[in-house]
């Protein structure tokens, strides 16, 4: 009502206006005449206005109902709804429904394009696996030559990048691509651990873990798993000299599981500490290590946090780092549900 | 004698995988039939099927179910895809087990070996299962046992013991790197520690004493250890 009464408020306005002017006009010219019948003009003059607002205002009212609440608008194609018939209103509906549609091809051909670059992205890591298994079987074959240990070092590495791609462009379709579940975690921390068996004993670092067999958290296992691996693998990689250990140790308190990975390694500079989960942030190790990608932490941030876990991280320069992450525990409602091993 | 078909696309990977079966007595078998996969398989009638999923034509999903209406002989899908979609449709389409790419030799043996146990009968790979014995200078090493004879002495061994000795003398004369030993004694359940290896040189000097012999594991500083042959070699039973 109040956008309707604003945008006729100039005719409203012209209109008194004008019956202003016609009035003293005639006033003028016949004095008598006027005077006598002014009030009954006025009356009909107004009701003539108030008619024609009154069908202005039917032709328009979803309109001007819609329009001034489009700050509310929350779905792309709201003023759809719009019935009219005032032509102005129509014509700008129509415009509107056409801007809306050319929009939307636009944007489904972005989407098309980006799920095909994914399955582009895909296939070719898919593909770059198998020279990568070739070499690795080579290697193999070639066990006590000379570099061949520095060799499959740098398969392992080239894997890894591998890995790391496929789990990038995955997270943009993560939406359809998790599950939450009650997911053993002991079974899982092994699993991984085991995973990174090589980094582990070439770098002659002792993982220790202490994970109650009987705890459980509600997460996607898939991954909880990258997660880890992406945790220890840092873990493994500032870590430095023989001997040392990294330690996986969960605690089960009010209903949340804390998992925490903890390394004796060369720790975070605190100037650098609160950006480390920037999107290719590599702070001053990033620089001394030479093999940060400033890819990881960012990822693990951005899956814990699609997966409502925290994630926090503390670290001494000299003394080592720990990574923190709490979980929820399942309810004996998820129990039903749990993901096979 | 068993036949393994291989179906991988990757030449390498193919001929390399069966060079290794061969090495454990296997038949492998190898195929650049991408298009008749079921007519090679009537063919050879293997006992095992190594599968690529990812296969010019048809993939490995579509030959697993033509396969798996000639036969229930076991089939292990090799692929890269790691997913557990890959894995969960591998097993659907009619698959016994998955070596995800890039894998060791050791996974695959293990694993054709396992499916040959679990169809054929426990004792059905006898010829690839027989007791390994190993002579070294007049003593002989059962590492499954695991024992150690030398003369009329012996004695038994630890697991953990007997995976040392084995790597000593398979290397011997060369020093083995501590980062071998490291990798021999990795426990997929109870993680070693910084103890672990030192504790079991320890134990196996211990057990070559109780046979009379001193001195033979040797320690190369900052290196790693070998065997020193200190006994009378050609005290041979």
């Amino acid at each position: 009502m109040r956008l309707f009464l604003r945008e006729h408020a100039s005719f409203i306005v012209l209109y008194l206006v004008q019956f202003l002017f016609l009035y003293s006009t005639f006033r003028w010219l016949d004095d008598e005449m006027v005077e006598g019948n002014i009030g009954y003009l006025f009356l009909v003059s107004l009701f003539m206005l108030a008619v024609y607002l009154a069908l202005r205002f039917a032709a328009g009212r979803d309109g001007y109902r819609l329009l001034s609440r489009a700050s509310d608008w929350q779905d792309p194609g709201s003023f759809m709804r719009m019935d009219v018939s005032s032509p102005l209103l129509r014509a700008f509906k129509d415009g509107l429904a056409r801007q809306f549609r050319l929009m939307q091809r636009e944007r489904e051909s972005a989407l098309q394009e980006k799920q095909e670059q994914i399955e582009f992205m895909n296939r070719f890591v898919h593909l770059m696996k198998t020279p990568v298994s070739a070499l690795h079987l080579i290697v193999q074959d070639r066990e006590d030559s000379d570099g061949a240990e520095d060799i499959l070092q740098e398969i392992n590495r080239l894997e890894y990048q591998l890995n790391m791609i496929l789990t990038l462009s995955r997270l943009s379709s993560f939406h359809h691509d998790f599950h939450i579940r009650p997911v053993p975690l002991k079974p899982l921390v092994h699993e991984v651990v085991n995973e990174l068996k090589s980094h582990f004993v070439r770098r002659q670092i002792y993982p220790s873990v202490d994970v109650d067999a009987e705890i459980r958290v509600l997460s996607d296992r898939k991954w909880l798993k990258f997660v880890l691996l992406q945790l220890l693998t840092n873990a493994i990689r500032y870590t430095e000299g023989a001997g040392k250990r990294i330690r996986v140790h969960a605690v089960q308190a009010d209903k949340r599981t804390t998992l925490a990975v903890k390394d004796e390694g060369v720790g975070i500079p605190p100037e650098d500490l609160p950006r480390v989960f920037e999107l290719y942030y590599t702070g001053a190790n990033g620089r001394r290590f030479g093999e940060s990608t400033g890819i990881g932490l960012y990822l693990v941030r951005n899956i814990c946090g699609k997966l409502d876990h925290e994630v926090s991280i503390a670290s001494a320069p000299g003394e080592g780092t720990e990574v923190r992450i709490t979980l929820p525990v399942p309810e004996p409602a998820d129990e039903r549900n749990v993901t096979k091993m | 004698m068993y036949r393994i078909l291989i179906v991988e696309d990757d030449k390498t990977i193919a001929e390399r995988i069966a060079g290794h079966l061969e090495k454990y007595g296997y038949h492998p078998v190898i195929t650049d039939q991408f298009d008749a996969v079921d007519r090679v398989f009537e063919q050879t009638m293997p006992h095992v099927v190594l599968l690529d999923v990812n296969l010019p034509k048809f993939d490995g999903y579509y030959w697993c179910k033509k396969i798996r209406r000639l036969s229930s002989c076991p089939i292990l899908f090799i692929s890269a895809r790691t997913g557990e979609m890959d894995q969960v449709m591998a097993i659907e389409y009619g698959a016994d087990d998955f070596i995800t790419k890039p894998f060791y030799y050791d996974v695959v043996v293990a694993k054709v070996k396992s499916q040959i146990r679990r169809v054929y009968g426990e004792w059905a790979d006898r010829a690839a299962d027989a007791e390994r014995v190993v002579p070294f200078y007049g003593l002989t090493f059962y590492p499954e046992r695991p024992e150690l004879h030398y003369g009329e002495r012996r004695v038994s061994l630890m697991k953990k013991e007997a995976d040392l000795l084995d790597l000593l003398i398979s290397r011997y004369p060369r020093t083995v790197k501590r980062e071998k030993m490291f990798e021999r004694l990795w426990d997929d359940k109870e993680f070693i520690n910084e103890n672990t290896l030192n504790v079991n040189i320890a134990r196996l000097r211990k057990k070559f004493a109780e046979l009379g012999i001193d001195h033979a594991v040797e320690t190369v500083k900052g290196l790693g250890y070998r065997l020193n042959v200190s006994w009378n070699g050609d005290d041979a039973e």
